[in-house]
């Protein structure tokens, strides 16, 4: 009954095969989690939940979640030297991505997203991607989506150990090791990974090996080099009807951005070194009942901090000055969080869900007001849920109380109709996105600088509709989509006009797509393929943009062959398709500035022997590095920026151990 | 994939343990350079631009240093006219009303202007009668704080003497002005006489004719998005060098090199008498790097009142410590 109950959380609801246990048969390759009691089959869940299973072999080369999805439908990454990776989710971008591990927010924005680079994937089962805001379960900064990240769960009997060692031709390092044991009523897992990477330019050469370098002008990298280091330490304890995980992850980083030798000697230089060190401990409580979860309680308390070291660095002898006190920056994050979902069954086919959710912030930073603000969120939420033959519906509801500013009550509606193994999907969700302690109270004054911001901003707030058909049978799945979202009272930062420059509600946003899905699988060899044209109309309240939204294509392709049982060969490709938006020039007309076409092509090989496996990666096969924006009277100022560097080689060898239990 | 193996499972654990240090690739030092025998010269205006310094090209000394507050006006009394200047360090700007009891508050639309950075034209000319709208600018102290509104109205012209009076901008004109009147007399042995509007009096803050030839400040500039844009110029603080000493003129060759100009003729048609040939853009801000970039290749050819040359250019924009607002600039008299 043990092993059952561990992986209860993972499984699918399915088919129950005994009774005097809480046992599930699972197909674990196609359950989601995301929004759901428990877990279902893709299939069959109420949203259009993407899945990202990273024992495919098209994610055996992917270290972090900046390489998982830089090759899904609707996301678009950017990468910025001091911020890091950032993304875009049909357009909507920074505070409107929810990022989740096991259902825990990550807080630590910078600028205003999560640098994704720092979200490894060593202890990462599985990813979950719903598009739409989900604000009744799981409240703010949801509007263009959730990405949701599901931790390995120990699968299995016995000790294990697992180690890798990676190296890519960019100058890519990393080697990870991990630990599981199962003892009585529990099984732990310890995790710990390092990853050096030596910078990256145009002008490195095709193979990057470990070489010293002069402090001349080539010591400067448009991708700027650093370290991480990550631990984790994950325990479940299972008790008769109780499912216990405590868990604690740490992250420190360390990225070097060397400038260039200054004029007119070339003897010294301005160095910045950004230290991030990431705290994550979790707790996470559920309780089966015979029915299923009937409680699902977690609770985290996060810290993250971020620390601009600025230096004066003498090129003749390597030492170091730190600069003035002004130059240094450090912001902190303090973020606790709960969330209690109580499971009921109702009469009939009726069923439902009350819960809490309650979030407590606090912004430390020399560039807000006072240095340090708080902000307490918290609320409550119900959904009512009907379960029948063919047909599927829930409702749900949810009213916060903010201390900053108020918040609306949020409905959502799911409908989910079964007709053979065809599935008819609508939805609509109301979704708001809080104003964030820096867009309230950020206060950066100095003889360059002139930024607030602003007590009085309203929650960005939204309206999401989707409509899907999905058909799935030998082999084959089929999918049509549908949606529109249209955001209202987006907050940016406005110039004023005085030479300040503060945050306020001016933006909306509308966009909508159709997306086409098409698998097969066989045993020896599947293949995929997406389509998806998003349009979009964005606009300030102050100035007047033409009506007509732009569209933008994207396509990809994935390819898995299983040649024997030794051999996996994968590829996959992204073609973006060219994005225009509007911009205002000089001349104060208004132009379209697009944003060239690209296409991200990547193929791997592995090859697996006993506990051994060797992975070669071919990435970004076609070289594409930087993109440039242009109107048609010409580039566009500004309109240039990285998408990846360049082609390069990786190899990943990996060793799993299996020591049987009482071996 | 899992197996059972013979050998003890965490030898693979402690393999990849041992390597988890890694290695990554280390800095060298370039050579240290050997001295030169430049005449450099350094001038710290503090990397809140707080001051405004008067520097004499010949010692390079600071023949005189005050706060962007000391002063908001000045008024110069040339052959036939009378002109004044506010201080646009601080970003003052001004606006013409229409009398000196014209009733606004705070929410009245001005349409504020600065004046040109270049040099004086005809709105800096003073007459009778006029009222000035004055904006104070920015508090050196809190840049975010205005330093007031002031209307001025212009009582009296003469050869050697000016009288203005000031009150509050947006005091009700109904309730009655609080005005303060200043008389202020020209001193001849200064090219300008300063006052300050905020002390309410005549301030001495500049030195004597002769005694200097440029002004290292912030000032501000009309700054054009792009060549040829048809979107008005924006007033921006920027900081550098102007040259309004009398008799100063400057030019900035777009030809030859520094050896070049210690030895070619200066052709009279380059040198200009516009204050801020010097100016700001001999720096740029790289926003890559998040730092000034100083063009070493910009030279400046500076003529003084007396006759003397002196070919400049500027080295560095910083001090030891990272902190902008230090005029590192390389000097040579012909």
């Amino acid at each position: 009954m043990l092993g059952c109950l561990l992986g209860a959380a993972s499984l699918v609801h399915g088919q129950t095969t005994e009774r005097d246990s809480i046992t599930w048969k699972a197909d674990l390759t196609e359950a989601v989690v995301t929004g759901e009691r428990q877990a279902v089959k893709a299939h069959n869940a109420m949203r259009v939940i993407r899945k990202m299973d990273l024992k495919d072999a098209a994610y055996a080369s992917s270290q972090t979640l900046q390489d998982a999805l830089r090759l899904q439908n609707g996301i678009r990454m950017s990468q910025d030297p001091a911020l890091g990776a950032a993304l875009t989710m049909n357009g909507l971008g920074g505070q409107n991505v929810k990022i989740m591990i096991d259902g825990v927010p990550l807080a630590g924005r910078l600028g205003d997203d999560i640098d994704l680079a720092q979200i490894r994937l060593d202890n990462i089962a599985s990813i979950e991607i719903v598009e739409g805001p989900m604000a009744v379960e799981y409240g703010t900064n949801s509007l263009a989506g959730t990405i949701h990240l599901i931790s390995k769960k120990g699968q299995g009997t016995g000790t294990s150990a697992e180690g890798s060692v990676r190296y890519e031709s960019v100058g890519d390092y990393t080697q990870s090791a991990g630990l599981t044991w199962r003892g009585e009523g529990h099984t732990t897992t310890v995790q710990m990974s390092h990853h050096a990477f030596d910078g990256w330019s145009p002008s490195d050469p095709g193979v990057d090996w470990i070489q010293d370098f002069v402090a001349d002008s080539g010591r400067v990298s448009d991708w700027n080099p650093k370290r991480q280091g990550q631990f984790s330490l994950t325990s479940r304890w299972t008790t008769k009807h109780w499912n216990l995980t405590p868990k604690v992850t740490v992250l420190g980083e360390r990225i070097h951005n060397r400038g260039l030798p200054r004029s007119p000697y070339g003897t010294t230089a301005f160095d910045d070194v950004y230290h991030t060190t990431r705290w994550l401990p979790s707790f996470h409580a559920k309780r089966f009942g015979a029915d299923g979860v009937q409680w699902d309680i977690v609770a985290s308390w996060q810290r993250y901090e971020r620390r601009k070291e600025a230096v004066v660095t003498d090129l003749t002898t390597l030492s170091q000055t730190p600069q003035s006190d002004a130059q240094q920056d450090t912001t902190r994050v303090l973020a606790s969080m709960t969330r209690g979902t109580r499971h009921l069954a109702l009469p009939g086919r009726w069923g439902g869900r009350l819960g809490w959710d309650a979030q407590h912030e606090r912004y430390v930073s020399g560039r807000v007001e006072e240095g340090r603000q708080d902000m307490l969120d918290a609320a409550a939420f119900g959904i009512l849920s009907y379960s029948g033959r063919n047909a599927e519906g829930q409702v749900g509801l949810r009213q916060a109380w903010n201390s900053s500013f108020g918040s609306p009550l949020l409905p959502s509606a799911n409908v989910l109709l079964k007709r053979g193994e065809h599935r008819v999907r609508a939805s609509y969700a109301r979704g708001f996105r809080a104003p964030t302690l820096k867009e309230l109270h950020f206060r950066f004054v100095d003889i360059n600088h002139l930024l607030f911001g602003n007590e009085n901003l309203d929650a960005e707030a939204s309206h999401y509709g989707e409509v899907s058909w999905t058909w799935a049978g030998q082999g084959w799945r089929l999918q049509g989509r549908g949606f529109v979202n249209s955001v209202e009272d987006q907050i940016t930062l406005v110039d004023q006009l005085d030479g300040t420059f503060r945050y306020d509600n001016v933006e909306y946003f509308q966009a909508h797509g159709l997306g086409l899905q098409v698998g097969f699988s066989q045993p020896k060899w599947s293949v995929q393929s997406g389509l998806l044209v998003t349009g979009q109309r964005q606009g300030i309240s102050t100035l007047v943009l033409p009506s007509k939204s732009l569209y933008t294509p994207e396509a990809t392709f994935s390819g898995t062959w299983v040649a024997s049982e030794h051999w996996r060969v994968n590829a996959n490709a992204k073609i973006h398709g060219t994005r225009p938006r509007y911009v205002a020039e000089d001349s104060g007309g208004i132009e379209v500035a697009e944003t060239e076409a690209y296409t991200l092509l990547d193929a791997q090989i592995t090859y697996l022997r006993g506990p051994w496996s060797l992975n070669v990666g071919w990435n970004n096969l076609l070289d594409v590095t930087a993109l440039n924006a242009t109107t048609a009277s010409g580039p566009h100022a500004g309109g240039t920026g990285w998408v990846a560097w360049g082609r390069s080689v990786a190899l990943t060898l990996k060793y799993n151990l299996q020591r049987p239990s009482g071996s | 994939m899992t197996s059972q193996h013979t050998c003890p499972w965490w030898c693979a654990l402690l393999a990849c343990v041992g390597i988890l240090t890694g290695c990554i690739e280390h800095e060298l030092p370039i050579p240290a350079r050997p001295p030169g025998d430049a005449v450099v010269r350094a001038l710290d205006m503090g990397s809140d631009y707080g001051v405004q310094l008067h520097v004499d090209l010949a010692s390079g000394d600071i023949v005189a240093a005050h706060p962007k507050s000391a002063w908001c006006l000045r008024i110069h009394h040339g052959a036939d006219t009378v002109w004044m200047d506010l201080n646009s360090s601080r970003l003052m700007q001004f606006t013409m009303l229409n009398g000196p009891l014209v009733s606004m508050d705070s929410t009245t639309p001005l349409s504020w202007e600065v004046f040109s950075s270049e040099g004086r034209d005809e709105r800096n000319a003073l007459s009778v009668g006029q009222t000035w709208a004055l904006d104070l600018g920015r508090d050196p102290l809190d840049p975010a704080a205005s330093l007031g509104f002031l209307r001025m109205e212009i009582l009296e012209v003469g050869g050697n003497s000016v009288s203005v009076r000031v009150a509050d901008l947006y005091a009700d004109p109904q309730e009655g002005l609080d005005w303060d009147t200043l008389d202020v007399a020209q001193n001849p042995l200064v090219s300008n006489t300063h006052v300050s509007l905020l002390a309410r009096e005549v301030v001495d803050i500049e030195p004597h004719v002769g005694l200097w030839d440029v002004y290292f400040t912030q000032f501000t500039a009309l700054v054009q998005e792009e060549p040829g844009s048809t979107i008005p110029p924006i007033p921006y603080l920027v900081t550098g060098v102007l040259s309004h000493s009398e008799g100063t003129q400057v030019m900035q060759p777009q030809e030859g090199d520094w050896d070049d100009w210690i030895e070619w003729t200066w052709p009279e048609e380059e040198l200009s008498s516009d204050w801020d040939v010097v100016g700001f853009d001999w720096k740029t801000y790289d926003l890559d790097e998040g730092s000034y970039e100083v063009n070493p290749n910009d030279i400046y050819g500076i003529r003084t009142a007396d006759g003397r040359e002196f070919l400049l250019r500027f080295l560095d924009f910083y001090d030891d410590q990272g902190n902008t607002g230090r005029f590192t600039y390389e000097i040579l008299e012909r």
